[in-house]
């Protein structure tokens, strides 16, 4: 039974484990780190040619050259490599078989139940256990995350901060933007404009007390982090990076978190271009054209990537495809020194809003490494932790003091200027106290990899420690709220066990699937009721099969187009609120609802 | 036309991107798999446009992207992608094994045992035999006495006698080939795998006897023991971890798989454990030993496993210097003949005695021919190990696995397609992508 339980929290951290182990150090693993040292075969096909200048230069010098050429060293040589090879690889299992150990522990369903009964489930609270496993992996005694491996995993973490850029861009449908209710723009933008300006300002403050001088690019790059990450929000019930795009009757907590991640991306965009390393590079360019090459990249990627997405034939080509182009891009962005999550994020957002048919097959692909993916940033997040700076926790009430002040400020703001405006309900929905986008936990393990300064470290400290602190209080304030929200209605659940396709017991009496989470505007599949068959690659929409009568929520009717047209060019510009004609209370929704894969625009002509 | 613009366009950003920096440790692990992924899958495309194999489009696109052509992915990133051709070798063992059904192989057991004996201990032995009256013209066995060059014949042979179930599986897949030849054809190239792996490692240490060293039989009993033996053993144990995941929890099994496969492949070598023999026993136990059903584990790897081998295959052919090939072309071709000549004979020798089918007799020998990454490693590991002639002897074997790489799977392919067992395999075709 033990093992069973262990083999099911295996599974979710299978990939990490493998390439924490894939990443440990070639240096811990003796001179050559492999069967090739006593002349054996074993090495199969797995060894390239260039495993020799790598064991060369890791056993290094002239000495060692020397001692290789005269084969009568060779037995000690191996002797002594078999030693040290056989101590690093005991000591990985040994890390491994801990990690699993904690990991399962984290992943128990009475653990999972008694953060329940203490209503956690945020981002990083419901996947604590994880940052705790990747704190004690960094830990010295163990070694498995040291700075060394954390460098090696560099390309994983690309990948996966492209992925994440991709999917939150894929997600954006920008026809939402035509159809949020008036006033919304001016919330977002007070909303997170408020904590994004008063945690910079003072976490700026505090940080120059402790010492970062004021024209020391790193603070201001610091400052400009730490506001981007304060500014994003979460729903109240995380669930992951992916489905959580908006439509109509969703919460307006997941519309904005939607939303003002973009202020997550733009502080990318911005920090990327404008605190930039110019020493290693060939090209000499000023800061603002690399905000117009990262745009102009994304672009690039995403055109290139829709019209790589219709080639394959299958779904094996489909994952190919998809897998090599987010690689692509993230490497591309990586090697230019420019953001992955920015690059990825105007690629997923132009890829899913061009018209074509393999949006769902495109999600189907990203929602596979939904889980592994934010497994890895938890790690990795905890590994970057350095728990023991006061100086970091000394930031911790300043960022999330300043996140409910901004917060509280943005919400009396959009009250008293576009209160009436807003739907029934929008804006007294918004709490001072949010949860913390998962973003933000990304932002600051993307900066980790880039750059490399004690400064960085408080700004790990405090939003971690920030996220926590937000949870905690989260769920000491937070009124739950009638609303209609067909995709919210799922219990707390752990991170790592919302998507269906996590590990079931076969002798589980709910060995049953997972209620799927309804990602369209039309559909909420309760539990029990038959999932449509899943659209093939390349299957046009009309032949996909229609749902289930009792699944197609009732659609609010469309209005007439020349109406329609009408009323959307008066409303076009959000922040021109004073011209618009306040509606009488109720939400107000513009045209029809949004579907995904709706690519005839929903109500236009 | 579509797949080429493409191309074009990916290599365009590829080129634009490498101008930026010399410093290939930024980002250049993804970028290389990004751009070997893409860029192997549109030749791959294109060159089976016109009836070639997809898997030679792979093998160009690593040849033409690698540091011998236009030096679009640098050594030093076809460094840092080890570990992804490590995993593919342990996938492809898996998948090997998971193939090699006891019930299906026993007809041909005994042209198996045959095809072993007359062609691949034969091909060592006549490889060895033509380098050696070859040595005259070959500037690696300069100042070697007799003894000294029959050694060395003998451990270059054993490394040229090399085969890749890497490539015999691609095109069995490509092909959806099923039947008598499919099934010794796979299961020979595997089992020959094993006898060069064993016979290897005795010649070397033979060998470094020979020229020099000392010779610790017992350590190299022992050695050899361990590598094969212990291999087998834990791989069994994998394969019972395997089968319990899957007895017991119903989904997840390919990324647990995954994961087995990855951590073999990097903590095996590094305990002497060879991954293609773990590997392939975990995959024998799933399919004829284990009660869970590992079917449905090896259908959804089919499905998943296209990237792995895109950067695999394209990998493979980033180390192929065609500058150096060409330099060597005289002897690498006679090379090249004589081995597939070996291996012509020795099958048909093994075939006629042992009462084999027609398309068995014809065909099966061409399925020990292609070459990819065993002999690769082995090429390293005698240069590694024998430096006095280990580097001369690596421009032939690298000549040798080049000529191959690129003729070989050609070849194949039109055998397959006349044996008339092409196109009868029922499922996914991971290579092929149907």
């Amino acid at each position: 039974m033990i093992v069973r339980r262990v083999l099911m929290r295996f599974a979710p951290l299978a990939i990490i484990a493998a390439f924490v182990v894939a990443y440990v150090p070639a240096s811990s693993a003796g001179p050559d780190g492999s069967a090739a040292a006593h002349g054996s075969a074993g090495s199969s096909e797995a060894k390239p040619p260039e495993a020799r200048p790598e064991a060369k230069g890791s056993a290094g010098g002239e000495p060692e050259a020397a001692e290789a050429a005269d084969p009568a060293h060779a037995p000690s040589k191996a002797h002594a490599t078999n030693e040290n090879t056989l101590f690093a690889a005991i000591k990985v299992i040994g890390g491994l078989i801990a990690l699993l150990v904690l990991a399962y522990l984290g992943g128990h369903r009475r653990v999972v139940r008694f953060q329940n009964r203490l209503g956690i489930s945020g981002v990083i609270t419901a996947g604590f256990p994880f940052v705790a496993i990747g704190a004690f992996a960094s830990w010295d005694a163990v070694g498995i995350l040291n700075e060394d491996v954390l460098h090696r995993l560099r390309p994983v973490l690309h990948f996966g901060l492209g992925w994440l850029g991709f999917i939150i861009g894929a997600q954006l449908d920008i026809r939402v933007l035509d159809r949020v209710p008036k006033g919304t723009a001016y919330l977002i933008l007070v909303e997170a404009l408020g904590p994004f300006g008063i945690t910079a300002a003072g976490c700026g403050a505090v940080m120059f007390a402790f010492g970062l001088a004021w024209d020391d690019s790193a603070l201001w790059r610091n400052m400009i982090l730490l506001g981007a990450a304060a500014a994003m929000t979460a729903p109240h019930k995380f669930r992951g990076f992916v489905n959580r795009d908006w439509h109509e009757g969703r919460g307006v907590d997941v519309l904005l978190a939607q939303l003002d991640e973009l202020v997550g991306v733009i502080g990318l965009l911005f920090i990327t271009a404008y605190f930039r390393d110019f020493t290693s590079t060939t090209w000499a360019l000023p800061s603002t054209a690399w905000v117009f090459v990262s745009l102009g990249l994304g672009v690039a990627i995403g055109v290139l990537i829709f019209a790589m997405i219709r080639v394959p034939v299958s779904n094996a080509e489909f994952l190919a495809v998809v897998l090599g182009s987010i690689a692509f891009a993230s490497g591309l962005a990586g090697y230019l020194m420019l953001s992955p999550i920015v690059i990825c994020f105007l690629a997923g957002v132009l890829v899913t809003n061009f018209p074509n048919d393999q949006r769902e097959s495109v999600f189907r692909i990203l929602n596979h490494l939904e889980r592994p993916v934010h497994l890895l940033f938890l790690i990795i997040a905890g590994a970057v932790w350095n728990v023991g700076d006061w100086r970091g926790w000394a930031l911790v009430p300043l960022f999330v003091g300043g996140r409910v002040v901004g917060k509280w400020t943005g919400v009396l703001t959009s009250k008293t200027a576009v209160g009436a405006l807003l739907p029934m309900g929008f804006a007294d929905q918004r709490q001072p106290v949010q949860p913390m986008s998962g973003l933000s936990i990304a932002l600051v393990v993307s900066m980790s990899s880039l750059y490399a300064d004690p400064g960085l470290g408080w700004v790990v400290t405090a939003v971690i420690g920030g996220a926590i602190v937000t949870e905690v209080l989260v769920q000491l304030t937070y009124k739950p709220i009638d609303t209609p929200d067909a995709g919210d209605s799922l219990d707390h659940a752990p991170v790592d066990e919302l998507d269906t396709s996590g590990p079931v017991y076969r002798d589980e009496p709910h060995a049953a699937p997972a209620t799927p989470v309804a990602s369209g505007a039309y559909a909420s599949f309760p539990a029990g009721a038959p999932q449509p068959p899943r659209t093939a690659v390349g299957m046009p929409q009309a032949s996909r099969p229609p749902l289930p009568p009792a699944l197609v929520v009732e659609k609010l009717p469309d209005e007439p187009a020349a109406e329609n047209e009408e009323r959307r060019a008066r409303d076009r510009s959000w922040f021109g609120a004073a011209t618009a004609e306040p509606h009488e209370g109720g939400a107000e929704w513009r045209g029809g609802p949004v579907k995904r894969g709706d690519t005839g625009g929903g109500d236009e002509p | 036309m579509i797949p080429a613009l493409l191309l074009v366009a990916v290599a365009g950003l590829m080129h634009a991107a490498r101008s930026f920096s010399t410093d290939g440790s930024l980002a250049g692990t993804e970028l290389a798999f990004g751009f070997l992924l893409l860029a192997a899958y549109f030749t791959g495309k294109i060159v089976n446009r016109f009836g070639l194999p997809k898997l030679t489009g792979y093998l160009t696109a690593g040849v033409i992207s690698g540091q011998f052509v236009m030096g679009l992915v640098t050594k030093d990133m076809a460094v840092s992608l080890k570990v992804v051709s490590s995993t593919a070798t342990a996938i492809l063992a898996l998948e090997a094994g998971s193939e090699l059904q006891l019930k299906k192989i026993r007809p041909v057991l005994a042209t198996l045992k045959a095809m072993t004996i007359f062609a691949v201990f034969g091909a060592m032995f006549v490889i060895a035999l033509a380098l050696f009256l070859m040595r005259p013209w070959l500037p690696l066995f300069d100042g070697m006495d007799f003894t000294q060059s029959l050694a060395v014949a003998m451990v270059i042979g054993v490394a040229l006698s090399a085969q890749s179930p890497a490539v015999v599986m691609a095109l069995l897949a490509e092909t959806r080939a099923e039947g008598p030849l499919a099934s010794t054809m796979l299961a020979s190239v595997v089992v020959a795998d094993l006898c060069v792996i064993l016979v290897f490692s005795i010649a070397s240490t033979l060998t470094t006897a020979v020229i020099g060293g000392g010779m610790d039989v017992a350590a190299t009993s022992l050695s050899v023991a361990w590598e094969i033996l212990g291999s087998m053993v834990f791989g069994i144990v994998i394969g019972m971890l395997i089968g319990q995941f899957l007895r017991s929890i119903t989904n997840g099994a390919s990324l647990f798989a995954l994961m087995i496969c990855v951590i073999v492949a990097e903590i095996g070598q590094r305990v002497h454990l060879d991954p293609l023999i773990v590997m392939l026993a975990a995959g024998i136990w799933l399919r004829n030993f284990s009660r869970a059903d590992a079917s449905a584990l090896f259908h959804g790897f089919e499905s998943a496993q296209l990237p792995v081998f895109l950067v695999f295959f394209a990998l493979a052919g980033t180390k192929l210097d065609v500058r150096e090939l060409w330099g060597a072309i005289i002897p690498v071709v006679i090379i090249a003949l004589v081995r597939a000549s070996a291996f012509f004979a020795g099958t048909r020798v093994a075939a006629r005695t042992t009462g084999a089918p027609e398309v068995v007799r014809r065909y099966a020998w061409f399925g020990l021919v292609p070459q990819a990454g065993l002999a690769l490693a082995l090429a390293n590991v005698l240069k590694d190990t024998f430096p006095s002639f280990g580097g001369k002897a690596a421009v032939i074997l690298f000549g040798v696995v080049g000529f191959n790489e690129l003729i070989a799977p050609v070849i194949l392919r039109i055998m397959l397609l006349r044996s008339g067992e092409a196109g009868k395999k029922q499922g996914v075709d991971f290579a092929a992508g149907h």
